[in-house]
C-alpha cells in the first residue's frame, strides 16, 4: 500500500514537473515569439487588419459608456497599410453617404472653384485647425478622448490642440464669438453622447472640396462606443443659409490604439506659396 | 533585404495630383545633404548628378513627422546617412519651384527601403 502510495505520489510529482516543464517551454515559446515580434528600430509592423470588436463597451461609474481612449480613424487602430483603405471611416459602397444638399448659390460658388482653389482654401494646407466637424470627418491623425464625470476632453494630435466639452447639458454661452471648434455643449441620450455646436469660425470647411458654411451653421455630433475597440461618430449639419436641408453623415468608424499621441506643430509650411505658384503658372499667358 | 514601412494617410493633408505629377515618377540617386525634420512635411535634399555630370540639389517631400515615426522612421535614419549615396523614388512637382519632388521611398546604403510617402504613382494619396 505504502509502495503504491509512494508510486502514485512520484507519478503525481512527475506529472506536475512535466506540466511545469510544458508550461515553461510554452512560456519560453511565447516569450520568444513576443521577442521575435518586438519590432527593431525602423521595422514597425504595419497595422493592416481591422480590429475585432474586443469585448463589451467600457462604462464609467455612473453607467455611461466610457469614450476614453486613443482613437484612430478607420478600423485598424493605427496607420500604415499598403493602401489607405484601412483608414477609411466607412465603406462607401456598403453605406454611401449623401452629398451635401447645397442651395443653388452655394453650389455655384463651389463649382467655380478650381482644384488649386480647393487646396488654397483648405485648413490643412494653411496649417489651420480643421475645426468642428471636419476634425472627425476628415482627419488621419489620432484623437485622445479623456472622459471625466462631466467633461469630454479631446486631445488632437493634429496641430497639438484640444477641445473640452461639458457633458452636463448646460446651455450654450450667450452669443458666443466664433471659434474653430465652436461653442459646444453635450448631454447623454442613452448610450450616445450628443454634442451640440454653434458659432463655428467660417474659415472651416466641412470637406476638402469647398464645403463652406455660414455663421448660422448648427452641428450635432453623436459619439457612441459599441464595443471596446470601436468609437462611432455621426454628425448632422444644419445651415439654413448654405444647405437646402440638414445633412447627416453615415456612421464613421474610429478604432482603439494604446499609443501615445505625437507632437505636431506646423513650423515649416511652404504649401500656400507652392499652390499659388501653380495657380499663377496655370493662368499665365502662354508664350 | 529591406522592409517597406508604411506611411499612408486616408485624409490627405493636401491633394497629391494638384501639386505633383504621378506620371513623372522615377528613381533618382544622389548624395544625401540635408534633412528638414518638421511639419507638415519632412523635406530632405540630395545632390543629384545629371547625365552631363552636372550636380544640382533636389528637394524631396516626405509625409509628416508623426506619420514617419509611426512607420518606424526617425530623424537619425537620415542623419546617420548624411553624405552617403541614396536612391529616392519620387514624382516631380508642378509648381514654379524647380527640382522638387514628392518622395515615395528612399533606399538607404544599408539596403533598407524606407517608405516616406504614399504609393502616389499607383493612385494613393
Amino acid at each position: 500500500m505504502e509502495r503504491i502510495k509512494t508510486t502514485r505520489l512520484k507519478l503525481a510529482c512527475a506529472r506536475g514537473v512535466f506540466a511545469l516543464a510544458i508550461l515553461a517551454v510554452a512560456g519560453a515559446s511565447v516569450a520568444a515569439a513576443q521577442e521575435e515580434k518586438k519590432p527593431e528600430a525602423g521595422s514597425v509592423q504595419p497595422k493592416q487588419q481591422p480590429l475585432p470588436k474586443g469585448g463589451p463597451t467600457p462604462r464609467t461609474a455612473d453607467g455611461h459608456p466610457d469614450l476614453s481612449g486613443v482613437w484612430f480613424p478607420g478600423t485598424t487602430g493605427g496607420y500604415s497599410t499598403s493602401s489607405s483603405a484601412a483608414q477609411r471611416q466607412f465603406d462607401a459602397k456598403a453605406t454611401p453617404e449623401e452629398k451635401p444638399p447645397f442651395q443653388p448659390w452655394a453650389a455655384a460658388k463651389i463649382g467655380s472653384m478650381s482644384r488649386v482653389d480647393f487646396e488654397l482654401g483648405r485648413a490643412s494646407v494653411n496649417c489651420q485647425p480643421r475645426g468642428t466637424p471636419l476634425n472627425f470627418l476628415g482627419n488621419p491623425y489620432p484623437i485622445k478622448l479623456v472622459q471625466t464625470r462631466d467633461e469630454l476632453i479631446e486631445l488632437n494630435e493634429l496641430n497639438t490642440n484640444f477641445r473640452v466639452v461639458h457633458t452636463d447639458g448646460r446651455p450654450h454661452s450667450k452669443d458666443p464669438d466664433p471659434t474653430f471648434n465652436g461653442d459646444a455643449t453635450a448631454h447623454w441620450d442613452g448610450d450616445a453622447l450628443v454634442i451640440d455646436v454653434i458659432a463655428i469660425d467660417e474659415r472651416t470647411w466641412n470637406n476638402f472640396v469647398g464645403w463652406f458654411h455660414s455663421d448660422q451653421e448648427h452641428v450635432i455630433e453623436r459619439l457612441t462606443r459599441p464595443s471596446e475597440n470601436y468609437l462611432v461618430y455621426q454628425v448632422t449639419i444644419e445651415d439654413p443659409k448654405v444647405l437646402t436641408k440638414p445633412w447627416t453623415s453615415v456612421p464613421r468608424q474610429w478604432s482603439l490604439s494604446h499609443e501615445d499621441l505625437e507632437e505636431y506643430y506646423c513650423t515649416n509650411n511652404v504649401e500656400p506659396q507652392e499652390y499659388q505658384s501653380i495657380k499663377e503658372k496655370a493662368t499665365a499667358p502662354s508664350k | 533585404m529591406g522592409g517597406l514601412f508604411m506611411a499612408a494617410p486616408a485624409f490627405p493633408h493636401h491633394t497629391f495630383s494638384v501639386e505633383y505629377d504621378a506620371s513623372k515618377c522615377s528613381d533618382m540617386s544622389g548624395t544625401l545633404t540635408k534633412v528638414d525634420w518638421q511639419n507638415p512635411h519632412v523635406y530632405f535634399y540630395l545632390d543629384v548628378k545629371d547625365p552631363n555630370n552636372q550636380v544640382s540639389s533636389w528637394g524631396f517631400e516626405a509625409v509628416s513627422v508623426a506619420f514617419l515615426k509611426r512607420s518606424g522612421i526617425q530623424k537619425h535614419d537620415f542623419d546617420d546617412n548624411m553624405g552617403k549615396m541614396v536612391t529616392v523614388r519620387a514624382c516631380v512637382g508642378k509648381s514654379a519651384t524647380a527640382k522638387r519632388a514628392a518622395a515615395e521611398t528612399v533606399k538607404m546604403p544599408d539596403g533598407r527601403t524606407l517608405r516616406v510617402g504614399s504609393d502616389y504613382e499607383h493612385g494613393e494619396n
